[in-house]
C-alpha cells in the first residue's frame, strides 16, 4: 500500500513536471519558431536557392538545366569579374584602413577637452547623416571636370585640374575617399565611445610613470580599443564588400570598369543581362569572400583574446 | 401564364448578364508623367469613355532599367500592374523574346499600318514585330539631329560640316578660338552608347556586332580628342552637362535629341537665329545615316484588362488621335503620313521631313539584352579612350562579352 501510494505520488510529480516541460516547450514553440521559419524563409532559403541557381542556366523565363560549374568557370575566365573582384578586395582593405585610421585619429580629437566639443561631435555625424546615393551623387558633382568645386579650388591654387573620373586611378581614389568621408564619422562615434570607457587612473598612473602623449597611446589607448578596433574593421570590412550604391551613383563602374565591385556586376547581370544563373555564381563567390573575411575576423578575436 | 413567366425569367437572365458584358473597365496606362496630361486631353476631346465605355487611370513609367527590374519580376509571375504600357526600345527587347507581350494584330492593320512612313517599315519590323507578329505601336520617334553654331561657323568663315572629316577640319579652327568642334554626351548609362552607334551605322556596320565599324567609331573619337578637337571631359557627361557647354559657346556642333529645339528656343537669354541650327548628319565612312528609335504602345500578356487594353491601343494610336496628340506634346511626332501632312509647317516636323527627304533614318540595332549589350560597348570604349586597353584589346573585350551574352 505504501509502495503503491509512493509510485503514484512519483507518477504525479512526473505527470506535473512533464506538463511543466510541455508547457515551456509550447512557449518556445510560440516565442521562436515564428522568428525561426521567418529567418529560414527570408535568409536560409534565398542562400540555398541562389547556391542552386549558380549551377544552372537560369534566365528570365526561369531555371533551366544545371550547367555544373560553367557559371563558375565563365567568372574566372572573364575579364570585366576579375577586374571587379579585384578592385572590390582593393576598395574594401583600403577603404576600412582609413576609416578606421581616420576614425580613431578623429575620436581621440572629439574625446579631448576643448570649448565647443558637443557641437564639433554633432558636426562629425553629419557624413553619416547623408544617404549613400546622395553622397554618390555629391561627390561625382565634387569631381567633375568643369563644374567641380575640387578642380575649381585646384585652378585657384594654380594647379592644374585633374580628370578625377576619367583615369581609372583617379576614379578608383574618388571612389574610395567618398566612401571613407561618408563611413569615418560613424566609426569615430563609436571608437569615442570606448575612449570614454577607458579609466582615467590608468593614464594618471601612466603619467606618473613618465609616459608621454605618444606612449599614452601606445600603451594604454590602443590596447584598450583594441576589441573595437578589430570589431569595427571585420564589420566594415564585410559590409562594404556588398558595396552598391556608392559605385552606382557615382561611377556605375567607370571609366570602363575600372571602378566596377562585384555586387555591381551582379545587378547587371541579373536585371540588365538577365542571366541569373551567372549573376547567382557572381553571388555565391562574393558569399564566400565574406565568409573568409568572417571567419579571419572570429580567429583575429581567438588568438587575441578579444 | 408559365410561357409569360419564362419570357420573363429570359429577358431578366439576359439583362442580367448584359451589363458584365459591357461593364466599364478602368485601364491602367503606364506612361511617363510629362506626357499624360496631353494623353487625358486626347482621350477627353475625343470622348474615349463614351466611346469605349472605360476610363483611364495612369500609372507612372521611366525609361530607365528601374521600370525592367519591375515588370520583369511582375511578368515572371505572370501577372502585370499595367494594362498598357508605353514601352521602350529597351522594354521591347528584352520582353517580346519571352512572349511577355500579346499580339496587337487586329489594332495594327489598314489605317494604322498604312499610315506610318514607308521609311519606317524596318524600323517596325526590327523594333515592334516578331515572327510576323506586332507587338508595339510607335508612338514616338527618337532620332539624333546634329546643331550647330551657324553664327560662328559664318564669323570663323566656315562652312556647315557635311562629313567626318569637314567636322575634323572645322574643328581645327574651332580649337584656335578656344572651343571644341564636336562633342557628344558619353556617359555611363547608354549615353556614350547612342554616339558610337550613330557613328557605327555611318560607318556602315552594327555596333553589337564589334565589328570595323565599332572600331573606326571609337579610334576616330579618340583621334578627335587626342587633338583636342572633341573634350575628354566628355566620357562623364550626361545630356545636361553636353547641352551647358554648347549653350556657353564651348561647343560648335552637337549631336543631340529633338527636345534640344525647345532647350534653345526656350532660353531667351541664349537663342537668335543662327545660334543653334540643324543640320543633315555629317557623312561617315558609310553613309550619313542616324539610328532612330523611340517608345511604343504595348499591351502585356498578363494584362488584368486585356480586352480593354487593346481597345485603348486601336482608338489612341487612330490617326486623328495620334495628330491630336502630336499637337499637344512634340513627343508624340512620329513619321505618320496623316501627322506630316497636318503638321507640314511645324518646324520639328520641317526638321523630320527633311532627313527623311534625305535618307538619313537607319532602325536602330537590335540585341535582345540590349541595356547590357550596350553597357559592353561603352566598357570597350571607355577603356579604351581612358587608356586601360589598346584597341586591339578593347575590341576583344567586346566580341568575347556580347559573345557570352548570347550564350
Amino acid at each position: 500500500m505504501a509502495i503503491s501510494s509512493m509510485t503514484q505520488a512519483a507518477a504525479g510529480r512526473r505527470r506535473r513536471w512533464f506538463s511543466a516541460r510541455a508547457r515551456l516547450i509550447t512557449l518556445f514553440c510560440i516565442l521562436v519558431l515564428p522568428a525561426l521559419a521567418l529567418r529560414l524563409f527570408t535568409a536560409v532559403w534565398p542562400i540555398i536557392a541562389t547556391i542552386d541557381w549558380s549551377f544552372r542556366r537560369v534566365d528570365a523565363m526561369g531555371a533551366g538545366n544545371y550547367v555544373g560549374f560553367a557559371n563558375y568557370s565563365r567568372f574566372l575566365g572573364d575579364q570585366v569579374m576579375t577586374a571587379s573582384f579585384s578592385f572590390t578586395f582593393w576598395y574594401v582593405i583600403a577603404s576600412t584602413i582609413l576609416q578606421i585610421c581616420l576614425g580613431l585619429l578623429v575620436s581621440l580629437l572629439l574625446n579631448a577637452a576643448f570649448k565647443g566639443r558637443a557641437i564639433a561631435r554633432s558636426i562629425n555625424l553629419i557624413p553619416w547623416a547623408v544617404p549613400l546615393i546622395v553622397a554618390a551623387m555629391g561627390f561625382r558633382w565634387l569631381l567633375d571636370d568643369q563644374y567641380g568645386l575640387i578642380n575649381d579650388l585646384l585652378i585657384r591654387v594654380g594647379l592644374p585640374p585633374v580628370h578625377w573620373l576619367i583615369q581609372a586611378d583617379t576614379a578608383r581614389l574618388g571612389v574610395i575617399a567618398a566612401n571613407v568621408w561618408r563611413n569615418t564619422p560613424f566609426i569615430a562615434m563609436i571608437f569615442l565611445a570606448g575612449l570614454q570607457g577607458i579609466p582615467q587612473d590608468l593614464y594618471e598612473a601612466a603619467q606618473l610613470d613618465g609616459a608621454g602623449p605618444v606612449q599614452l597611446f601606445r600603451y594604454v589607448t590602443l590596447p584598450l580599443v583594441l576589441p573595437l578596433v578589430i570589431t569595427m574593421s571585420m564589420f566594415f570590412a564585410i559590409w562594404q564588400l556588398a558595396s552598391f550604391d556608392l559605385i552606382y551613383g557615382m561611377t556605375q563602374g567607370g571609366p570602363g570598369f575600372a571602378t566596377s565591385v562585384l555586387a555591381w556586376q551582379i545587378y547587371k547581370q541579373a536585371f540588365q543581362a538577365f542571366n541569373f544563373g551567372y549573376a547567382s555564381a557572381i553571388s555565391v563567390v562574393l558569399l564566400l569572400v565574406i565568409a573568409l573575411f568572417g571567419a579571419f575576423g572570429y580567429m583575429l578575436f581567438r588568438t587575441r583574446q578579444v | 401564364m408559365i410561357k409569360t413567366a419564362l419570357a420573363t425569367s429570359i429577358i431578366a437572365l439576359v439583362a442580367m448578364g448584359m451589363p458584365a458584358a459591357s461593364q466599364a473597365e478602368e485601364v491602367i496606362v503606364a506612361a511617363q508623367t510629362f506626357s499624360q496630361p496631353a494623353i487625358q486631353k486626347v482621350l477627353d476631346d475625343f470622348g474615349y469613355t463614351k466611346e469605349t465605355g472605360n476610363t483611364v487611370k495612369f500609372d507612372s513609367a521611366s525609361a530607365g532599367d528601374e521600370d525592367i527590374a519591375k515588370l520583369t519580376t511582375a511578368f515572371r509571375g505572370n501577372s502585370s500592374p499595367d494594362d498598357v504600357i508605353m514601352a521602350s526600345d529597351e522594354e521591347f527587347a528584352s520582353f517580346v523574346g519571352n512572349g511577355w507581350f500579346a499580339p496587337l494584330d487586329e489594332v495594327f492593320n489598314g489605317d494604322v499600318a498604312k499610315d506610318f512612313s514607308d521609311q519606317m517599315s524596318d524600323a517596325i519590323a526590327k523594333w515592334s514585330q516578331k515572327d510576323g507578329h506586332t507587338y508595339r505601336i510607335p508612338l514616338e520617334f527618337a532620332f539624333s539631329i546634329y546643331w550647330t553654331r551657324d553664327d560662328l561657323l559664318k564669323q570663323y568663315g566656315m562652312a556647315a560640316p557635311k562629313s567626318w572629316d569637314d567636322l575634323k577640319a572645322n574643328a581645327k579652327i574651332a580649337k584656335d578660338h578656344g572651343m571644341y568642334g564636336f562633342a557628344d554626351a558619353l556617359g555611363k548609362g547608354a549615353f556614350g552608347y547612342v554616339y558610337l552607334a550613330n557613328l557605327a551605322v555611318q560607318a556602315g556596320g552594327d555596333p553589337f556586332a564589334c565589328d570595323a565599324s565599332l572600331k573606326t567609331a571609337i579610334d576616330w573619337t579618340k583621334q578627335m580628342m587626342d587633338a583636342g578637337y572633341f573634350p575628354k571631359e566628355a566620357i562623364t557627361w550626361t545630356y545636361d552637362q553636353l547641352n551647358q557647354q554648347y549653350l556657353d559657346g564651348k561647343l560648335l556642333t552637337i549631336r543631340e535629341w529633338p527636345f534640344f529645339w525647345s532647350v534653345t528656343r526656350d532660353n531667351k537669354a541664349f537663342y537668335a537665329p543662327g545660334k543653334a541650327e540643324v543640320v543633315l548628319p555629317p557623312q561617315g565612312p558609310a553613309n550619313g545615316k542616324v539610328w532612330t528609335g523611340g517608345h511604343g504602345w504595348a499591351v502585356p500578356a498578363a494584362a488584368p484588362h486585356l480586352d480593354a487594353a487593346k481597345t485603348f491601343v486601336k482608338f489612341i494610336t487612330r490617326p486623328d488621335v495620334q495628330i491630336a496628340l502630336a499637337k499637344q506634346n512634340s513627343f508624340f511626332v512620329v513619321p505618320r503620313k496623316s501627322l506630316l501632312a497636318e503638321m507640314k509647317d511645324d518646324a520639328f516636323v520641317k526638321i523630320m521631313n527633311e532627313y527623311l527627304a534625305a535618307d538619313r533614318f537607319a532602325p536602330r540595332p537590335f540585341f535582345p539584352q540590349l541595356v547590357a549589350a550596350q553597357g559592353v560597348v561603352e566598357d570597350a570604349a571607355h577603356a579604351y579612350w581612358t587608356g586601360q586597353m589598346s584597341l586591339d584589346d578593347a575590341m576583344a573585350f567586346c566580341k568575347s562579352q556580347i559573345a557570352a551574352l548570347s550564350q
